[in-house]
């Protein structure tokens, strides 16, 4: 057993726990924090996607003990964000989800994207997004509603 | 076109989904499972465990050791022999799952292993005792229309082709999983079941209650495609026996690899395809032997082998034709249900095979196809009287003009010495629904339209929502007819205690069939409107009355009414690797008139991509009866770079008895992109692949021996 | 020691740590997780406990010194794509690797760690001469990768030591060429791999290697091989003498490959096709154009 100190969601967590339990399963079974979805449980299909730093991460293969001290946002975070908005508005719109299971994993890795690289191109997209599996959608609508709203977020930052 | 009402929820992983569920007390069930394809089992020592841990076997089975699917045949716990890996012997219940483990590492079962029946041809051929009954048919049907025989003997020339197809699993991103709930003398069980309605007869049987004693309620769907039909009886009667034996709520979560080397599959196939043509280079006579590759028990396999053989000849008319299709067993988990229902792989054969046959005979592929093509007034292979409009010319059209398939075919080996393009096309149909007279058998499968006090609408049905969008498409039928706005309208996950048993979701019935009874019902409730308080209004499906079927003599009208599409694919194919990259996608369908454009157009994209994964990448191979590509790393599904933009069209053709005119489409767009991927390949670099997937494992062997002889 | 975990602050405590309880490296645990990961539960080892290391600054860094780059063992391998002074062919590498998120994690020290035929960093480094650097508490050591790395998911680091990095020559080449074959483009494990690297002067071959990933038990580099190329084609005038001396050389690598049928691919598909890919880069360096 560790003391291991993080921040989920912008708040302070401490947990008493074996350092080499998976990160997904202290976000859902400790903080209850289900809307980080288990596709593979080996980093496959992106549907566990969080931030940690910023940076889109795998919760499936990290060790909780491994994110003392930095900063994990998971999708129930993520929504209280502008962008969050704006990418679900569009996915929405477009049509870019259907069974949902791969969504939330979806949306942080593009709102990732369009946070590094505001106006990208259809391939930087779809580079972006490799690491989400999607079944259900064949990822057309995804794209464009990844390129969809990058779009309105540049519009709105310039404007 | 309106925004699904779950976008939000589905955008915030919080729609309701399986795993946003527990219960206090829950406890954790693992299942210990064979190793061994085929073996006795000799001895099963189990260490003593802690108190609240539970060790579960068949003997604890309160009623019957059944795990009911279409037959009682499959054992629900293996008692003294397992007949395929991964077949269940025992379960582990208990509050921690590292306990869970150090109890199953102490778990030991002595095996007498036995050689496994793997192949078609094992089992066809007998050396080794069979699996299933006295020969391993767990199915055969078939007919012959004409005299085929008699014709090939007065052919001009005859063709003769064998195509394999492998398994392709399903790949659901939320893998199979249940909770059971015991309750006051009752269970509820929890799952994500495309239906709900088998669900309490499944668990009644182990358990050995009364079927109103168990209550099903379904959660929402992270995917299915045809895996969590029959699939989820085994998984939820596990959870309800473990819950019946512990008392407590018992939740099973299938890992991935578990859920894709023990839960069903797309059936690998052999088919043989054999035709007569005449002096005017017309195919006057066609055989077809379609034999699937079926698991160790009965399963689900002799309904998709249904649909294979009447489907076999796809959107072709011949005079003579003879189909012949058997399910054989082998010690492997059981195929079953799986979007494009058996059509995928005889489409595969039967496009590939005319195209062939028309490079022998010098004639442009597409067009010697078009030639043989269904027009309305024609019989199908069926010999039921094709009464709507055939609009094959104006999709391949569409799909041209999309495309530029005829100005790129041929035409693209270009200059480039290690890359070579090409582009194929696949004509397809689809027969949906089936007809009650031929397959579905005739059984009430009523829904109901309620409207509250407060004036709003809800649909009760236990067709479920798979991420497809039915209930949308539910909610806008009813719209339109009420003239109220969508939003007064809801339909949840369905509860077999609350809804009326419809069927739950598959082989594309949603729409055409169950979509009807909703316009039907609120017409019904329309009339009625102004009456006060709180009304009701049940309607069953109808089913047209010129409908007529055989089932002796497999004559008549199988299905309802048919979909037609085609897609176009490209292709740069690596000539040093092999590898096979998809760089176009172009495709067609006639659905009848879509409820909602955009969720139809969903459904093809999704239904698309499968098929080309079908083609491309999925290779799941058993080696000695083990899957060996059991894991997400290893078997390889399309990622997003391996799909370009897709581009589709709609021919509209109403169907008179469909809601609003609309057909299926669920299913239909799966079945020619393997197809069209064939002939592309076979385009660019002049080989022809009888094979699927196209590995490059597999094209490398074609590439070699082409290079060898020139 | 289960349900243990060590979380060194600096490297020199972690190079304690590492001394006094044999502790086993978690970088970004991307490999380490998924081979530990069983039902949801993870146990890497009964006996050893896990030392988290990503976080030490020491191992995150790139540096240039004169003549060599210098990676850090746990520099995860988006910073390096996106590292100015990381050569555009590691970068290429680099983002043929795994998907985004876990480039985010995953670090080049657990890639040649994990010892893989198929790592895909590892052929750069061996194609490079990189070395690895190794530390322990009273010793600095470098290694040439394939010494280091000392069979299929095996090296020769001990168990009081830490790989701190990768020295690798700045050097340049005129040709440079690298293939990863998978089961699709992206968030795919190599079926097979090759880098190869030509260098030129007066258009004659003065430096030649060629690594191949995924197609032994260790990443694999004839220097005979490419040391009979470099000495007998400068000599040879003829097109058709250096097509036999390089269908010779060829038949050389097909004898020494030793690949394996697995669930990705076949032997005969892996030895094959790393030597369609030579062929092919040798004939354009050689500017004999390729004939399929």
């Amino acid at each position: 057993m560790m003391t291991i100190a993080f921040v989920v969601n912008g708040r302070p967590v401490v947990l008493e726990t074996d350092p080499l339990r998976r990160l997904i399963d202290v976000l859902r079974e400790d903080l209850g924090l289900t809307g980080v979805k288990e596709g593979c449980g080996e980093g496959e299909c992106g549907a566990c996607s969080v931030l940690i730093d910023e940076r889109p991460a795998l919760a499936c293969i990290v060790a909780v003990g491994a994110v003392e001290g930095r900063h994990v946002v998971t999708i129930e975070g993520y929504q209280e964000r502008d962008l969050f908005r704006k990418v679900a508005s569009a996915f929405g719109e477009t049509g870019a989800l259907q069974c949902g299971f791969c969504t939330p994993g979806m949306i942080i890795a593009a709102g990732a994207l369009i946070d590094a690289c505001p106006d990208p191109d259809e391939e930087t997209v779809r580079e972006a997004l490799s690491g989400n599996l999607c079944r259900c959608t064949g990822y057309n609508r995804i794209v464009q509603a990844v390129m969809r709203a990058s779009r309105e977020t540049k519009e709105t930052s310039s404007r | 076109m309106t925004v699904r009402d779950d976008a939000w929820a589905k955008c915030c992983g919080k729609a309701g989904y399986m795993d946003e569920l527990s219960f206090p007390g829950m406890l954790h069930v693992m299942v210990v499972r064979s190793p061994f394809p085929r073996a006795g089992i000799r001895s099963v020592h189990v260490p003593a465990v802690a108190s609240g841990y539970y060790v579960i076997d068949s003997t604890d089975i309160p009623g019957r050791n059944i795990c009911a699917i279409l037959r009682q045949d499959f054992p629900l716990l293996a008692e003294d022999r397992v007949s395929f890996a991964g077949q269940p012997i025992l379960l582990i219940a208990g509050p921690e799952r590292g306990r869970i483990l150090e109890i199953n590492d102490g778990i030991r079962i002595d095996y007498e292993p036995e050689e496994p029946v793997i192949t078609i041809e094992d089992a066809e051929e007998g050396r080794i005792p069979p699996v299933f009954g006295t020969d391993n048919v767990i199915a055969s049907i078939g007919f012959e229309r004409g005299d085929v025989e008699k014709t090939f003997i007065e052919s001009a020339r005859v063709f003769e082709d064998e195509f394999r197809t492998g398994y392709q699993e399903h790949l659901y991103l939320e893998t199979l999983r249940a909770i059971a709930v015991p309750e006051e003398g009752r269970m509820t069980v929890y799952g994500p079941f495309q239906i709900p309605d088998i669900v309490p007869v499944a668990v009644s049987i182990p358990l050995g209650w009364n079927t109103d004693r168990i209550r099903a309620r379904v959660t929402t769907i992270g995917g299915a495609f045809g895996g969590k039909m029959e699939t989820t009886t085994q998984i939820t009667c596990l959870g309800a026996l473990a819950a019946y034996v512990t008392q407590r709520p018992c939740s099973i979560v299938y890992d991935r690899e578990e859920d894709i080397t023990t839960t069903s599959k797309r059936h690998p196939s052999r088919i043989r395809i054999k035709s007569g043509v005449d002096q005017n280079k017309r195919i006057r006579a066609v055989k077809m032997d379609i034999d699937l590759l079926g698991g160790a028990y009965f399963g689900s396999s002799a309904v998709v082998l249904d649909s294979s053989v009447k489907m076999a000849t796809g959107p072709y008319r011949f005079e003579n034709v003879s189909v012949r299709g058997r399910a054989l067993a082998t010690n492997h988990i059981m195929p079953g249900a799986t979007r494009g229902f058996g059509v995928v792989q005889t489409t595969f054969a039967i496009e590939t095979h005319m195209s062939r046959v028309a490079r022998q005979l010098g004639i442009d592929p597409l067009d010697f196809r078009l030639g043989h093509v269904l027009k309305q007034g024609d019989r199908t292979s069926t010999d039921a009287v094709l009464r709507n409009q055939v609009k094959i010319p104006e999709i391949v059209k569409s799909v041209d003009d999309m495309s530029g398939y005829r100005a790129k075919r041929g035409r693209q080996a270009g200059s480039d010495a290690t890359v070579k393009k090409g582009i194929g096309i696949a004509l397809y149909s689809f027969g949906a629904p089936h007809t009650v007279k031929g397959t579905l058998r005739g059984r009430p499968r009523p829904l109901i339209l309620r409207r509250t006090g407060s004036g709003d609408v809800v649909i009760l049905t236990t067709i479920t929502e798979l991420g497809q969008g039915i209930v949308m498409v539910f909610r806008e039928i009813a719209s339109r007819i009420l003239d109220i706005p969508i939003e007064r309208i809801s339909m949840d996950n369905p509860d077999t205690d609350r809804d009326p048993s419809t069927m739950g979701t598959g082989a594309s019935l949603g729409v055409t069939l169950f979509g009807k009874s909703v316009e039907r019902a609120a017409r019904k409730l329309k009339d009625r409107w102004d009456e006060p308080g709180e009304i009701e209004v049940m309607e069953d499906y109808v089913e047209p009355g010129y409908l007529e079927w055989d089932d002796k003599r497999v004559v008549g009208d199988a299905f309802h009414t048919y979909s037609w599409g085609a897609v176009a694919v490209e292709v740069s194919v690596d000539l040093l690797t092999c590898e096979v990259q998809v760089t176009g996608v172009w495709a067609a369908h006639d659905i009848g008139r879509p409820i909602d454009d955009r969720l139809a157009e969903g459904q093809v994209d999704g239904a698309l991509v499968q098929g080309l994964g079908f083609g491309l990448m999925e290779v799941l191979e058993s080696a000695g009866g083990i899957l060996q590509q059991g894991r997400l790393r290893d078997y390889a599904i399309p990622t997003m770079r391996d799909i370009p933009a897709i581009r589709q069209s709609f021919v509209i053709n109403p169907y008179s008895e469909g809601p609003f005119g609309a057909k299926s489409v669920g299913e239909i767009p799966t079945i020619g992109a393997a197809a069209a991927l064939g002939e592309a390949v076979a385009d660019a670099l002049g080989i022809e692949v009888g094979r699927l997937p196209i590995t490059p494992e597999c094209l490398l062997d074609l590439v070699r021996a082409k290079e060898a002889s020139s | 020691m289960k349900d243990t975990a060590l979380r060194p602050r600096d490297l020199k405590e972690a190079l304690i740590l590492r001394r006094e309880t044999g502790g086993i490296p978690y970088a970004g645990g991307t490999d380490l997780m998924v081979r530990s990961a069983r039902w949801g539960t993870v146990n890497a080892d009964a006996d050893r406990p896990v030392m988290f290391i990503g976080h030490l600054e020491e191992l995150r860094q790139v540096a240039t010194e004169p003549g060599f780059l210098v990676i850090g063992a746990c520099a995860t391998l988006s910073s390096l794509r996106d590292h100015p002074d990381v050569p555009v062919l590691l970068t290429r590498i680099i983002g043929s690797m795994a998907s985004p998120a876990v480039r985010n994690m995953a670090t080049m020290g657990g890639n040649v760690c994990n010892a893989s035929p198929a790592g895909d960093t590892i052929p750069y480094l061996l194609a490079m001469n990189g070395t690895v650097l190794c530390a322990s508490t009273d010793d600095r050591k470098e290694i040439p990768v394939n010494e280091f790395i000392s069979g299929p998911g095996t090296t020769i680091l001990a168990p009081d030591e830490i790989v701190t990095g990768f020295r690798i020559p700045r050097y340049q080449f005129d040709h440079e060429f690298h293939k990863k074959v998978a089961a699709r483009r992206a968030n795919a494990l190599t079926k097979a791999s090759i880098v190869a690297l030509a260098r030129k002067i007066d258009d004659r071959l003065v430096d030649l290697r060629l690594a191949f990933g995924a197609v032994g038990p260790k990443v694999l580099r004839s220097p005979d091989c490419e040391q009979a190329l470099v000495d007998s084609l400068p000599g040879t005038n003829g097109r058709h003498e250096r097509e036999e001396i390089l269908a010779a050389v060829l038949k050389r690598y097909a004898r020494i490959l030793s690949p394996i049928d697995d669930q990705r691919s076949t032997a005969d598909y892996r030895g094959t096709v790393v030597i369609r890919l030579a062929r092919h880069f040798l004939k354009e360096v050689l500017g004999l154009s390729y004939q399929p």
